[in-house]
């Protein structure tokens, strides 16, 4: 809970301002999830913290909800072109990634 | 945002957040990471696809990364290690990310590879997908559908579970990525996903039955089949794109299901 905490912090994900007038407050709630291994036992005890988006209105609160898939002939595509020509494949996987988008 | 439990701030009780960053649960928070990682692309050179928005191409003297974005997962494919590791690199500092090294596991497919080539399978997928709806010990079948049979629109009650029959329906249809053999079937069971009527459960029951006997099978990328000069350069165009992997893939049928099949045919005589 700290580290996610701390995570929030260090992105500077939010400022405390007071209430504005006529606006809609989105609520929020921690989320605690248990991990486990592939065998079953107790990874770590993992928080999230979450806002209640479903309160949140189109047009008013957001406008943008889009992100692309990827099409299933690209990672062929891609898969193909790396063993035609031996070409190293790696893979990545981005922390709490949603906590990186920018709001206006 | 109201501020969160457990660590409302002392001086300010009745403050709230005013939301700089996005925050999971957002409607926007998608989009968002979207729209940061892809316009950070272009300053390490990357161009996005007109094809597919979630493809990215760096090509300069020194050789092509290619690299895939699925919401959190990247998969960088560079065609010199030095080059792909310098993308790493400036990935890992602009954002907080793990590197997991070479490719073995990307949305549901497993990959291994080897010096004739790559090897992928859904074989977990498969495995998960029965496992969801409860059906690990279905009756394998050799065949994902009846042949001269055709779903017809109003044959019998609606099914009481639209969006269960919409839940596995999808989650077939990717699993067409490593297994064009059931496509046909899978997509019959498509067109009726507005209406799913009783018995097209049955003709889904029946691909998932089919799909449990080849449960290892698995795409293979070889390398010895094809000798084309030019893909590089071809990537934006979808067609050649057709040609490529119709020449490259591959299927193998693990000895076991061949046997299977020897024996159903045998029955069927």
């Amino acid at each position: 809970m700290q580290e996610e905490i701390n995570a929030l912090h260090a992105q500077g994900t939010w400022d405390l301002v007071p209430l504005p007038h006529a606006k809609n407050l989105v609520g929020c709630k921690w989320i605690y999830r248990i991990k486990k291994n592939a065998d079953g036992s107790i990874a770590r005890h993992k928080a999230r913290f979450v806002a209640k988006g479903f309160s949140q209105e189109e047009g008013v609160d957001y406008n943008e909800t889009f992100s692309p898939v990827v099409k299933p002939t690209t990672v062929q595509l891609a898969l193909a072109l790396a063993t035609q020509f031996h070409w190293p494949l790696r893979q990545l996987d981005v922390k709490n990634a949603f906590l990186h988008g920018i709001l206006q | 945002m109201a501020q969160p439990q457990g660590f409302t701030s002392n001086l300010y009780p009745d403050f709230v957040c005013r939301l700089r960053k996005s925050l999971y649960g957002l409607k926007q928070a998608p989009h968002a990471w979207n729209e940061r990682f892809t316009s950070f692309l272009p300053s390490l050179g990357f161009q996005a696809s007109l094809v597919d928005p979630s493809l990215f191409v760096q090509y300069s003297s020194h050789g092509t990364v290619i690299l895939l974005l699925y919401v959190d997962d990247i998969l960088p494919i560079g065609s010199h290690s030095s080059l792909l590791t310098s993308v790493i690199d400036a990935l890992t500092q602009e954002f907080y990310m793990k590197d997991l090294g070479p490719l073995t596991y990307f949305l549901g497919l497993q990959v291994s590879s080897s010096s004739s080539g790559l090897f992928v399978s859904q074989t977990n997928y498969i495995k998960e997908l029965l496992d969801r709806v409860d059906l690990q010990n279905l009756k394998p079948c050799a065949t994902p559908c009846l042949p001269y049979h055709h779903l017809l629109k109003d044959d019998g009650k609606p099914y009481s579970h639209p969006q269960q029959y919409r839940s596995i329906v999808g989650a077939l249809q990717y699993l067409t990525f490593t297994r064009p053999d059931i496509a046909f079937s899978v997509n019959q069971a498509c067109q009726f996903m507005h209406n799913p009527i009783e018995y097209y459960v049955v003709a889904v029951k029946r691909i998932l039955r089919f799909s449990r006997v080849l449960l290892i099978m698995a795409f293979i990328f070889s390398l010895a089949l094809l000798i084309y000069k030019y893909t590089v350069m071809l990537i934006e165009l979808v067609i050649p794109m057709i040609v490529i992997l119709v020449i490259t893939q591959l299927w193998v049928i693990p000895q076991k299901s061949i046997s299977f099949f020897k024996i159903k045919i045998k029955k069927m005589k």
